[in-house]
């Protein structure tokens, strides 16, 4: 597996208080990574140590593979909590900032990132006076500068409406598909994120709890009988061959989740009793994607 | 490091604070031109035709006095060095380099080009150079407005002074030396409050408090051949001498200089380095 960004047990303590515990992460090539917390669970000072805006504590950070973070680094985009810009100025004037920061001769450039996210037609028009939209719009320009490998976006769609919102997942998808950049996006709106994101993380007090695909995220959100039992494997023996049900998993010992037949369950456990299997439990469950994350974190 | 200039560079001819520092000190100093015509010309009695100019007069009779202007006594020379002896240039100074360094800092640009490929020690001196260079700008606006302003109320009398030029030379050298560490402590000012009012009302208190702080010490060590004054910035400034300046003078000045700014922009440079960029 190629990672993208790989920590080992980053730590960050803040007035004796360890606001990331140990975190250690795993970004895949080519994912978007949805990372997911409350407020103060530690995601931002994660995502600036990882940019190098904060020292960690204790731990490791590799990109790409490399612990030579300063050249590594040149090849990361960030938008972390608001986007940095001179109010006064206009978006191109504070892009030929950055372009010059950077070291970026190519002075198109700037038309490219205002095109890329829309803002080709602002003008002259002051920052301050952009929507909370627009001034995303020209934190996600400016992160794009340097043509990154890997974006690090820090709730890049909060304050926007639902068509920013819209247009910024329209965004994402289109860099991540067509120019294989590799994203790590927090977010507070759940739903938005699981319409982007591959891969997840989960933080808790500073903590990284979880960290699975979207496709493990579906199967553990997916309605299903759940059954508690004393015999599993004579319960799984039934299931198989007398009722003929094979979409099932044992999570856990004595725990079994059936995929199949939602529509007749007190047909299934009434084969299952009749066959010597003692049920404890028998009930529908699922989630939707909030509850669980929610559950999690 | 040269990129970093670059932008640097072009952010300092994109901020509106440069321009205004630089006309408002222009426009103080045209003021100051004007009181002192004012005075003269009430000296002179050329207003007390009907216009409020003060009349002097004894037993009835108007006094008859030689006419002796009031630019005979100040001159051009004279306005030059009451522009760098007060505290306008030391606040227009803190106010500027606040607004220039903290500006990054309130507007979040700093966390566009810290980490990505550059190390902090290079934006760091980027930064103090293109201040640096700024305030000598600001400094040669305001000695070009005093000769302006100076050819406009006074005329050629004004420059009239043996070794005029030269004395102006190294006058506006010494200033430019002592403004270049001064400008390195109002840096170190901007970077560790990171805000602009406490950046900017904290430059203003060093460029005028610190005269008082230092009268203070003076009065303290009366009795020793120690001079704290002499070796501040603010104070050491005010008391530059234009004329007869010895080679002795400049090299003390330029190490009380040196030691200022390598002693600001060192800790500076170890606060930037070590600070977290929010």
């Amino acid at each position: 597996m190629e990672y993208v960004l790989q920590t080992e047990a980053l730590t960050k303590i803040y007035g004796g208080t360890k606001v990331v515990n140990e975190v250690s992460m795993h970004v895949e090539r080519g994912s978007i990574y949805g990372f997911i917390g409350k407020n103060g669970a530690g995601k931002t000072t994660f995502m600036r140590m990882v940019a190098g805006l904060a020292r960690p504590g204790a731990g490791t950070v590799t990109l790409f593979g490399s612990r030579d973070l300063k050249r590594q680094r040149m090849r990361i985009g960030t938008l972390i909590e608001e986007p940095g810009c001179f109010p006064g100025m206009t978006a191109a004037e504070n892009l030929q900032i950055v372009r010059r920061s950077l070291g970026i001769t190519e002075r198109g450039r700037v038309d490219e990132v205002l095109e890329l996210t829309g803002l080709s037609d602002v003008g002259k028009k002051k920052v301050r006076n952009f929507s909370m939209g627009m001034k995303q719009r020209l934190g996600i320009a400016i992160s794009m500068l340097r043509n990154p490998d890997f974006l690090i976006l820090d709730e890049p769609i909060n304050g926007l409406d639902p068509t920013g919102i819209k247009d910024m997942r329209d965004l994402f998808i289109r860099l991540n598909h067509e120019r294989q950049i590799t994203i790590l996006i927090s977010s507070h709106i759940l739903g938005e994120l699981s319409k982007v994101a591959t891969h997840y993380g989960v933080v808790r007090e500073g903590v990284l709890i979880e960290e699975f695909s979207a496709a493990e995220l579906a199967l553990r959100c997916r309605r299903c009988q759940k059954l508690v039992t004393e015999n599993t494997e004579t319960a799984v023996r039934v299931l198989e061959e007398v009722i003929n049900i094979h979409s099932f998993d044992v999570p856990e010992p004595g725990v079994i989740r059936i995929f199949e037949r939602l529509s007749d369950t007190a047909e299934t456990n009434r084969q299952l009793v009749e066959n010597g299997v003692i049920l404890r439990e028998s009930y529908l469950t699922g989630q939707d994607l909030e509850g669980y994350f929610m559950e999690l974190s | 490091m040269f990129h970093l200039l670059s932008a640097e560079s072009y952010k300092l001819r994109k901020s509106k604070s440069f321009y205004i520092c630089m006309i408002v000190t222009a426009v103080i100093i045209f003021l100051m031109y004007l009181m002192l015509a004012t005075a003269d010309r009430i000296r002179s009695g050329q207003l007390e035709n009907g216009t409020g100019g003060i009349v002097i007069t004894q037993s009835g009779d108007l006094m008859e006095a030689e006419s002796s202007s009031i630019w005979d006594e100040i001159g051009v020379a004279g306005i030059v060095q009451q522009l760098f002896s007060g505290e306008l240039l030391p606040c227009i100074t803190a106010i500027f380099v606040s607004i220039f360094v903290v500006g990054e800092y309130v507007g979040g640009m700093m966390k566009n080009i810290v980490g990505k490929g550059n190390g902090r020690g290079e934006i760091f001196c980027a930064r103090l150079i293109v201040t640096e260079a700024a305030v000598i700008f600001i400094y040669l606006a305001a000695i070009a407005a005093v000769l302006l302003f100076g050819g406009v109320f006074v005329g050629k009398e004004g420059f009239a002074v043996e070794h005029f030029w030269q004395d102006l030379a190294v006058y506006t050298g010494m200033q430019m030396l002592m403004g270049i560490g001064l400008t390195a402590v109002f840096v170190l000012i901007g970077e560790s409050s990171r805000n602009y009012a406490a950046g900017i009302s904290l430059g203003i208190g060093v460029a005028s408090l610190s005269v008082f702080l230092f009268s203070g010490l003076d009065l303290l060590c009366r009795n020793s051949t120690f001079t704290p004054s002499a070796y501040w910035l603010v104070t050491r400034s005010a008391a530059c001498p234009i004329q007869g300046v010895t080679a002795g003078y400049v090299i003390e000045t330029f190490v009380v200089s040196a030691v200022w700014f390598v002693l600001a922009a060192g800790l500076g440079m170890w606060h930037f380095c070590r600070a977290d960029i929010r």
